[in-house]
């Protein structure tokens, strides 16, 4: 579904992704993890375009992509982002419908049809004509989450959903994120929520410095970590 | 001189000062019509940091604003012939030429300046609307039209107001190049019926109203534009 | 395009100095730096007096102050210089050109200046001066040694972009005849008759070098943050 083959990556004279090789099979959940700094945003973010790697192929869905800075997106990547980057002049309504409308050519009656079933989904349908500021951090992520949705991708970016997120607001964003991880979604979330991880995922992947470290299903990972540096990067998170 | 006497103004005189302001008012609305336009290209262009462009931006943006526009109307007065193609001066010829010569310089001088304020009003917007609006695959265009200006435009309607303002002031130094605005009919009046301080006092009055006006209907527009998150789109059913 | 017949050397010298080494006149950049200097140097002191009474919370003080301002910034430049080389006349009061020049660049630049000055003084982040009463200072020593040394970082910015309009605006003087650069520009350039590109171009690139160095020269005086020392000697 995603195949990521001998990617480099570098800003300005930094290189930050250095000769990775990621794969996602279709219906995957996989858990992206690591220290700060180790790349695991940019890393998802040259699955969609938002970066550009310098040198290696990203193929996403069989096709490969070549991203220009002024080229569009593929739509059917959905992206969420840490800081949820609703439209602050839209309301929550307007903000699902936007892509369908101007992307996808979708009717009006559709796309609203569409963005009050999601917004069901998601558990937030009471808000749909209000704006974003006047919901609650948690309220911003699930709505971020039905408006990719709304896009009827293939695979979702998760890029560390809930990091700006406080404590409290945190299980109903991943409870979303569980419903359609079990409704056979193609998912890759960077994600610093371990208990989740292991829970949800099929694979986690463990990043330090520009590579991928090791690569294993939930139970592997953290009974039995092959390397090093995952050793320690699990002891310093478990004793939370 | 025979004391202060605004009535010693006969009609002649304010039919003068009359065309003087219409004259002004033409000029500023043309000026600030291709201002902008400049101004909003040239503020995208520096914002997106194309190489080799956007350098040649600042060159021009630093160019126009660190010369004196008296220098730049009389520039483009007496060298347009000289500068331009033939096909450009030509029109400008037929457009009236001193007028034309003033909109080109003032256009220029306060582009620049509505180019910054156009830059860092689309930097003052978070990356993540950008990276938001390109996930969902929307265009450049769209991207622009539908979610940056509306943000944008909250943020500069206040320093655009002030260049507004500015360049209605600027028209007056038109005058130098034989553009009959407001201030040069001062000067007509001045020197041909020797009423030389009412006359200035109605034309400072005058200034004094029109630049009030538009500082108002500006602060409207800034409160309308931040009280309702006024959507562009006719997206709901 | 003939650069050799602008830039002779009696050119150049008449665009630096009028005719200061022919008949003692000054003119030319000499003169645009002479009235801008002055004028820069005036109209910041009238400026930050003005600043401080529109700051001010008590009606007597802001509300003259506003009006001042209010007035000046809408009205153009050129009109002032015309009441205060015109009108006086009428009041048998002699003007000189020089005169007119500077007080009216100094009154317009001035109430640009308040509004800088107040700005910096309202940056100033109110729970600042809050620590600075709990540690005990009294109100002079704390305006003085906290107050004042944050807003005047404040304005560095804005006023440099005053002091670079004020430069500009003294192009004015050209209108009332007064020998500035950009009046020994034209002169050049009437008699040349065919060659007014390069006089221009002249002009601008003077006019830019100068204006680019004070930008310059206030940039420095913003980061180089020993220049805060001097209020702060403890």
């Amino acid at each position: 579904m995603v195949q990521l083959e001998e990617v480099w990556k570098a800003y300005d004279s930094n290189p930050v992704l250095k000769g990775v090789n990621f794969h996602v099979q279709r219906g995957e959940v996989v858990a992206l993890c690591g220290p700060s700094g180790s790349g695991k945003s940019t890393l998802l973010k040259c699955i969609n375009g938002l970066e550009i790697v310098d040198r290696g192929t990203v193929t996403v869905n069989g096709v490969k992509r070549s991203f220009s800075r002024f080229g569009t997106l593929d739509p059917k990547v959905g992206m969420v982002f840490q800081s949820f980057n609703l439209f602050p002049h839209l309301n929550i309504l307007q903000n699902l419908m936007i892509g369908p409308r101007l992307v996808l050519h979708a009717s009006r009656t559709d796309a609203a049809e569409r963005a009050m079933a999601l917004l069901k989904r998601v558990g937030i349908i009471e808000k749909a004509h209000d704006y974003p500021e006047t919901l609650s951090g948690g309220q911003q992520q699930r709505v971020a989450i039905a408006r990719a949705l709304c896009m009827g991708p293939e695979v979702m970016l998760f890029d560390e959903p809930t990091s700006a997120l406080d404590p409290e607001m945190i299980n109903e964003v991943l409870d979303v994120m569980r419903d359609l991880a079990n409704d056979g979604m193609t998912m890759v979330a960077v994600t610093h929520e371990m208990g989740f991880a292991r829970e949800v995922a099929d694979r986690i992947v463990f990043m330090d410095a520009g590579q991928i470290v090791e690569s294993a299903d939930p139970e592997s990972f953290f009974l039995n970590p092959q390397e090093e540096r995952t050793r320690q990067f699990i002891s310093k998170i478990i004793k939370h | 001189m025979t004391g202060f006497d605004l009535g010693a103004l006969d009609r002649t005189a304010y039919v003068l000062i009359l065309q003087g302001l219409l004259m002004t008012c033409k000029l500023a609305a043309a000026s600030l019509f291709w201002a902008a336009l400049v101004g909003v290209i040239v503020g995208t262009i520096r914002w997106s940091k194309l190489p080799a462009i956007s350098q040649l931006c600042l060159a021009y943006i630093e160019l126009a604003r660190n010369t004196p526009p008296l220098v730049q109307i009389l520039f483009w007065y007496f060298s347009a012939s000289v500068v331009l193609p033939e096909w450009a001066f030509m029109r400008l010829r037929n457009a009236g030429y001193e007028f034309s010569a003033a909109v080109v310089a003032l256009s220029l001088y306060h582009g620049a300046f509505i180019a910054e304020v156009f830059r860092a009003g689309l930097n003052a917007i978070g990356r993540g609307q950008y990276d938001a609006a390109r996930a969902l695959g929307m265009n450049f265009w769209q991207m622009m039209t539908r979610i940056v200006t509306p943000q944008v435009g909250r943020l500069i309607a206040p320093p655009m107001v002030n260049e507004a303002v500015a360049l209605v002031k600027s028209t007056s130094l038109a005058l130098a190049i034989g553009v009959a605005e407001l201030t040069y009919e001062y000067k007509q009046i001045d020197n041909f019926m020797f009423r030389g301080v009412e006359a200035l006092v109605v034309v400072t009055a005058l200034y004094l109203v029109l630049c009030l006006i538009l500082s108002q209907l500006g602060r409207l527009l800034s409160n309308r534009l931040a009280a309702r998150h006024t959507a562009i789109i006719e997206v709901t059913a | 395009m003939d650069w050799a017949r602008v830039w002779t050397g009696r050119n150049w010298e008449r665009l630096l100095v009028g005719n200061l080494f022919t008949n003692g006149e000054v003119g030319g950049l000499l003169l645009t730096m002479e009235i801008g200097l002055l004028a820069i140097i005036l109209s910041t002191v009238l400026g930050a007096l003005l600043g401080i009474l529109r700051h001010s919370r008590r009606r007597l003080l802001w509300v003259p102050a506003a009006a001042y301002i209010e007035t000046l910034r809408n009205i153009p430049l050129l009109i002032l210089v015309f009441w205060a080389y015109f009108v006086p006349p009428y009041f048998g009061v002699q003007t000189s050109k020089f005169g007119s020049v500077l007080g009216a660049l100094t009154l317009f630049t001035a109430a640009y200046i308040a509004e800088v000055v107040r700005g910096g003084l309202l940056a100033v982040p109110p729970g600042v001066v809050d620590a600075g009463r709990a540690l005990g200072l009294s109100r002079s020593q704390n305006q003085l040694r906290v107050v004042l040394p944050i807003a005047f970082f404040n304005m560095i910015p804005a006023l440099s972009g005053r002091y670079v309009v004020a430069i500009k605006n003294t192009s004015l003087a050209f209108l009332i005849g007064l020998s500035d650069l950009t009046e020994v520009g034209k002169e050049i350039s009437n008699v040349l008759m065919t060659s007014p590109v390069e006089v221009y171009v002249t002009l601008m690139l003077i006019y830019f070098s100068v204006n680019t160095l004070i930008s310059h020269a206030m940039r420095l005086i913003e980061t180089r943050r020993r220049f805060g020392r001097i209020f702060v000697r403890l």
